[in-house]
């Protein structure tokens, strides 16, 4: 079984020697939440409906990052647009995820050498964390298939702007087959995407980022 | 249950402290006014070259003329995707090949007005380096010093610019409100005149000169849109914003510009000008506060006109990134660098415009100040003025189609209004533009700017008929800030799909 989209995302979101940040706060905040939401789609929680967010089937799932996600989606009584969800739930999107990480054993605590500094994170496993890249970017330069859940999330790597280090040996060929691939995704998962990525965008020209 | 929640849910609550106030967008929109440079530069050079003494009351009346604008500007904001654009409102209202249109005229005018800047930076920056270090420079040094500064912050993330800006902000508008005072209580021939301030001198020959400088220390004054979808009351909070920043702008730019002749004596000011054009405020600050002050307001203007080019370049990079996400221009100018969050792509197309044009001014030794600085100054509000008419029509065209649940003040008396009034200045604009620029009556430049303009508008306008020959999907898209309705519908066909950059 796949590891969990969002998980990927980080992972994707970090430099595979260095583990430094590779994504700013905001953008990193719209992709996870955005991993987030499909995880919840393809377990087939939630969907999207009219560009609007709704409950599918309420049951929590037992997971430390989609159980209060949910939680909050079922709790709140208006059918919010995606733009609030990715708002709402990019503000700790990416503590979220990296606690869901530190828990199964994939990320450790870096201690900041100054006090002033947060903490940052490492992968345990290096080649595991290398892992989704090289997932994405060989059946796409072959133009082999790929699963629904590995178009989300290519979706969001694009949308993210971290397709530059994912896709950067794609030919041209390469990138229409991979943007053909998500236009022909389910509307809910691609209304999701492309809502990421406007998203990201529009934070760009309101000045937010 | 479909009553309204007691409470506001935690959701909303947070989204809601995300969210913005009036008051961050009004420092927004002024720091983006940068006042000295308008102050010191603008308003001198204005006096030396139009002759014309009227600029005070001109900003008065602009101001008003532009919160009639803003009425329907700010209504129209709440309903237009990408309202940080004029060209949005011009594609909403006036149909996708205006549009189009009015987007290449935005791009020339911004950048008339940012590369114009690197003009006064020698103006600016050569008196404290002579007196600091004792060394004369040739002012393309100077152009090129600040360039590099703009060209390396245009690539960091927007946060260092944002804060930077509003201290200096802060600094530039308390030096020139001490500089006015002091003006005031120094006053030429020992009274306190008004004659700079009377209505008459809007309708006397020239008076389209004096309303175009006006119109120039208002550019930035649009980008209060730019944040309808992130304050915390959609409704009320942009345009709160809009009219007060509009009032301060005003209010200071009126005030300061009448103090200045207030003190040289309004038969003066425009000889003291001539003499001295920037100096002049720091000089007369020279003689009645001491050269402490003066010297902290030369270093304030070279901030200013530091912050002013980098405001600028950074509307012109998001401009084209706004332009490239919905593939209007090249797709790679829709790109941002995943760290900092900048368009990279157009901040460096800006960067290179500046630096080619510095280089061509050195190399044949034209007059930064008037040619660059003035002029482009000048031809860029001119633009702007353009962009602001055909919005204001843009405004009453959409309403026009669909009411939106706005009021008949918001929709029709008010635009018609300004449209009227923007209209007329304008054409008293267009008509002493040879005043404007100083330039001998023999000249060709008062033509031969407006026909660029126009050259640009319509070479968009065919740009737009091509695109929507050849790619259909992206023209149907334009103006939409890539939420177009198909893509939402929940449609499996492919063919809805119009594409952003994926």
């Amino acid at each position: 079984m796949n590891a969990p989209l969002a998980d990927d995302l980080f992972f994707l979101a970090h430099d595979d020697r260095t583990g430094k940040r590779r994504l700013n706060e905001r953008a990193a905040g719209f992709g996870l939440a955005g991993a987030v939401l499909a995880e919840l789609l393809l377990a087939g929680r939630i969907t999207v409906d009219h560009g609007r967010v709704r409950v599918l089937d309420p049951r929590l799932p037992r997971c430390e990052v989609l159980g209060p996600a949910l939680r909050d989606i079922v709790a709140e009584p208006e059918t919010r647009v995606v733009r609030d969800w990715l708002r709402y739930l990019g503000r700790d999107a990416y503590e979220s995820v990296a606690r869901r990480l530190l828990g199964s054993g994939q990320l450790r605590v870096v201690k900041s050498r100054f006090p002033w500094r947060p903490d940052t994170y490492e992968p345990v496993d290096i080649n595991a964390a290398a892992w989704p890249a090289a997932r994405l970017a060989g059946p796409v330069a072959r133009l082999d298939p790929l699963e629904p859940g590995d178009v989300v999330l290519a979706g969001l790597v694009i949308a993210t702007g971290l397709d530059r280090y994912v896709f950067y040996t794609a030919s041209p060929d390469g990138r229409q087959y991979l943007e053909r691939l998500i236009i022909e995704l389910p509307a809910p998962l691609r209304v999701l995407v492309l809502e990421t990525e406007t998203a990201v965008g529009d934070a760009v020209l309101h000045h937010r980022m | 249950m479909n009553d309204r929640p007691a409470r506001p849910s935690p959701v909303a609550q947070a989204l809601a402290s995300d969210r913005l106030g009036a008051s961050a967008v009004v420092f927004f929109v002024i720091s983006a006014a940068t006042p000295l440079t308008v102050v010191a530069g603008v308003v001198t050079t204005g006096y030396a070259t139009t002759g014309l003494i009227g600029i005070p009351v001109a900003f008065v009346f602009v101001a008003l003329v532009l919160a009639l604008f803003s009425v329907g500007y700010v209504a129209m904001a709440r309903h237009v995707a990408n309202a940080g654009a004029f060209y949005g409102f011009v594609s909403r209202g006036l149909g996708k090949p205006f549009g189009v249109g009015a987007s290449w005229i935005a791009l020339l005018s911004y950048n008339l007005l940012q590369v114009g800047l690197y003009g006064a930076a020698g103006a600016a920056a050569a008196p404290l380096v002579a007196e600091w270090f004792g060394v004369e420079l040739a002012w393309w040094v100077f152009a090129l010093a600040f360039w590099l500064v703009v060209a390396v912050l245009g690539l960091q993330h927007v946060d260092i610019n944002g804060k930077v800006l509003a201290v200096l902000l802060l600094a530039e508008v308390a030096v020139i409100m001490v500089y006015s005072v002091s003006n005031l209580a120094h006053p030429a021939g020992g009274e306190v005149t008004f004659d700079t301030l009377a209505p008459a001198e809007l309708i006397g020959p020239g008076a389209g000169a004096i309303l175009a400088l006006a119109v120039l220390g208002f550019t930035g004054f649009e980008s209060s849109v730019v944040f309808s979808e992130e304050v915390r009351n959609p409704r009320r909070t942009v345009a709160v914003a809009t009219y007060v920043s509009l009032a301060a702008i005003g209010g200071l730019y009126a005030f300061a510009s009448w103090a200045m002749s207030v003190a040289t004596g309004p038969d003066n000011i425009v000889g003291e000008s001539q003499a001295q054009s920037s100096e002049l405020l720091f000089s007369l600050a020279g003689s009645q506060l001491g050269p402490g002050l003066a010297t902290a307001g030369r270093v304030l203007f070279v901030t200013s006109i530091l912050a002013a080019m980098i405001s600028f370049h950074n509307t012109i990079a998001r401009y084209m990134f706004a332009l490239g996400r919905e593939r209007v221009l090249p797709a790679v100018l829709g790109r941002t660098s995943p760290r900092t969050g900048s368009p990279v792509a157009g901040s460096s197309i800006q960067s290179g415009i500046g630096l080619v044009v510095i280089g061509l001014f050195a190399l044949a030794e034209w007059d930064p100040l008037v040619h660059l600085f003035y002029w482009g100054g000048t031809s860029g509000g001119l633009g702007i003025l353009v962009l602001i008419v055909a919005t204001s029509f843009a405004v009453i065209s959409f309403f026009a189609r669909q009411p939106s649940g706005e009021n008949l003040w918001q929709r029709m008396i008010a635009p018609a209004l300004a449209s009227v009034a923007v209209l007329v200045v304008l054409v008293l604009v267009l008509a002493n533009f040879g005043t404007l620029l100083g330039t001998p009556p023999e000249s060709p430049l008062p033509w031969l700017v407006p026909t660029i303009y126009g050259l640009a508008g319509l070479a968009g306008v065919l740009w737009a008929l091509v695109l929507r020959i050849r790619r259909p999907l992206v023209y149907a898209a334009i103006g939409l800030g890539a939420k177009s309705p198909a893509s939402l519908t929940g449609s499996t066909s492919g063919e809805e799909y119009r594409g952003t950059r994926l």
